[in-house]
């Protein structure tokens, strides 16, 4: 087994791995640790292809993923910062209610139904600081 | 012929409707004086028309397709960018929608603290937009895919409610596996192929599994940024707990830009394994997005949420265009490229129309919008307009992209598909006349106006895009002549 077809069989793991923890797993953080595994699988597959000699190495599949490493790397610091202000909203509507939380991901659906003019006056005001 | 002069302009002009996005997104960002922002914002919008009239006259007449190589170094290792008269059309489409939502804005918002960080994201999404359009090399678009959907969640997230948070974190979710599905396709088709070049992959793709593999990994993504039927369920809570103008924008142009990246890999690079049964496969989920759409629309219980619904039927028609394009390559074409330009307008001008009702009311529920047609007289108006394009009624730009789509669906042998059109357009009816009813019937109460946001000022742009529904209409025999004949 040559490096490369290593790099390509590990990558399909991880790939493997981060799709079962993104479908499976219901809770904020470990999404976005499972969407980062499937990126790293890619670069893995990506960075496979550079070497197909010793001697002559591809720049291009490099160039890829230190892209998309950038890109990853701002689409979690968005998703960690939205989970962060899902959370204290909620606290601060329980913490007022003192009702269950309902924050389910889950059931958005129905989110939009929720929205009733007077059924959440303490949201209305707050805008994302 | 372009002579030598004009193809210097051209390769200057072509990186303008990316740059000039990104430039007036940064200097928003730097400058905190909201006028200042106001002034360029306006002013970046109309030189955007600008650039893209002259990329639409010099393409629709001339039939060429003009590439630019990026700094000069060329397909394999560079990027290109190219412009035909398909993308030139989208292009004119997101500047001429975008300085309309820009207009809205403006006013919408009024003195918000949440407008500080609504322009310098505004623009990054128009950059992205544009950058999907005029990009032309598998990666290119990855990165122009992430910051489309990375500025879209943004937008959504500024509203700042607890239903928008978290509409935003599911569509931030969506948004990430579906690029990284895409990213996963171009990861396949490096390693078989070696090029990430449009041109050079439909040159070398052959019918393999590598190919078909490659191409269903990117349509599951672009499906669900598409939110075509099944995938759906992000949109509906997305679109309608976003702030108007985002509601408008990410209706009338993100969908399409997903859409977009789908039609060019199905029918333009990776055409070679495309099979009638694939195709098939993606009219009938189409045409289920049709009537489940409309169906959901019908049931909303709140305004935005009812044209969110719109959306995700209006989708299913231009999916189910695929089988047909497949056997009847020219008609269909002009019909999807109509009915995104239709749709496109007619959206925006009514999610605009559904935010000026909401800001003065305080709410979009609707039971309680009976009789709001006396006090909203040019929102209801914009909105019986529009979904006279909606529904496909003669003369709008809907009712001609229905019929071409019904032509090819006659002469491909297809007639199956003739009945979603007509029930589609039934169940259309259904829904959007519901508000109508509503909005002329009296009310046993009378309707509480917040007097400061009541303003229908704000809506003239939304009153032009709802013309320039009817006017594609009127002139249709002349723009799809345009349209056909840049194809060939």
């Amino acid at each position: 087994m040559t490096q490369s077809e290593l790099y390509t069989a590990c990558g399909v793991v991880l790939l493997a791995i981060g799709l079962i923890g993104f479908l499976t797993r219901p809770d904020f953080i470990r999404k976005i640790l499972a969407l980062n595994v499937i990126g790293i699988s890619i670069f893995m597959l990506l960075i496979a292809t550079a070497v197909f000699d010793i001697n002559i190495i591809d720049p291009v599949p490099h160039a890829m993923v230190l892209t998309g490493i950038v890109v990853a790397a701002a689409g979690t610091a968005l998703g960690l910062n939205l989970a962060s202000k899902i959370t204290k909203l909620n606290k601060s509507a329980r913490a007022q209610d003192n009702l269950p939380s309902v924050s389910s991901i889950k059931s958005s659906e129905n989110l939009s139904t929720e929205n009733q003019p007077n059924a959440s006056p303490q949201n209305k005001g707050e805008s994302l600081k | 012929m372009i002579n030598l002069e004009l193809s210097i302009l051209l390769d200057l002009i072509i990186p303008l409707v990316f740059l000039i996005p990104i430039i007036t997104a940064v200097a928003c960002f730097v400058c905190d004086k909201l006028t200042f922002n106001r002034i360029i914002s306006g002013v970046s919008a109309f030189i955007l028309i600008g650039v893209s009239l002259v990329l639409a006259s010099q393409t629709l007449q001339s039939n060429t397709t003009i590439v630019v190589q990026v700094g000069g170094w060329g397909a394999p290792l560079g990027i290109d960018l190219r412009v035909n008269g398909l993308i030139a059309v989208m292009i004119l489409m997101s500047a001429v929608i975008s300085t309309a939502i820009t207009i809205y804005s403006m006013q919408y918002f009024s003195k918000d603290a949440i407008e500080q960080r609504f322009w310098p994201l505004w623009w990054f999404l128009i950059a992205a937009i544009n950058g999907v359009f005029v990009s032309s090399d598998v990666f290119n678009t990855y990165i122009m895919l992430e910051l489309l959907g990375l500025s879209a969640v943004s937008l959504i997230a500024l509203q700042g409610t607890q239903n928008a948070l978290n509409a935003a974190y599911q569509y931030l979710l969506v948004g990430l596996f579906g690029s990284l599905l895409y990213l996963l396709g171009v990861a396949i088709l490096y390693r078989t192929y070696g090029v990430l070049d449009y041109q050079l992959l439909s040159l070398q793709a052959a019918d393999t599994l590598n190919t078909q593999l490659a191409l269903a990994t990117m349509t599951l993504g672009m499906l669900m940024k598409c939110a075509l039927f099944p995938l759906h369920f992000w949109l509906p809570v997305a679109h309608s707990n976003a702030s108007a103008p985002v509601s408008a924008i990410l209706s009338a142009l993100v969908v399409k830009a997903a859409f977009f990246i789908l039609f060019t890999l199905w029918f333009d690079v990776l055409s070679v394994v495309v099979g009638y049964v694939s195709v098939t496969l993606i009219g009938i989920l189409g045409g289920i997005a049709v009537i489940y759409g409309s169906y959901r629309a019908f049931r909303a219980p709140r305004l935005k949420l009812l044209v969110a619904f719109s959306t995700v039927a209006q989708v299913g028609y231009l999916f189910l265009a695929f089988p047909l394009i497949y056997v009847d390559p020219e008609l269909a074409r002009t019909a999807v490229i109509y009915l995104i330009v239709a749709h496109g307008c007619a959206k925006a001008a009514m999610f605009m129309a559904a935010g000026a009702i909401q800001k003065a009311l305080g709410h979009d529920q609707l039971d309680l919008i009976h009789g709001i047609a006396t006090k909203f007289p040019v929102s209801i108006f914009i909105f019986a307009v529009t979904s006279a394009s909606l529904i496909g009624l003669p003369p709008s730009g809907g009712f001609i992209a229905k019929w071409l789509l019904l032509n090819s669906a006659v002469t491909s042998h297809q007639w199956w598909w003739v009945l979603i059109l007509f029930s589609g357009g039934l169940f259309a009816c259904a829904y959007l006349f519901r508000v109508l009813n509503l909005a002329f019937t009296t009310s046993e109460k009378d309707l509480i106006l917040d007097t400061n946001k009541h303003s229908e000022t704000k809506l003239l742009s939304a009153a032009i895009l709802s013309g320039i529904t009817i006017i594609i209409g009127l002139n249709a025999i002349w723009i799809t002549d345009l349209i056909a004949s840049s194809q060939s």
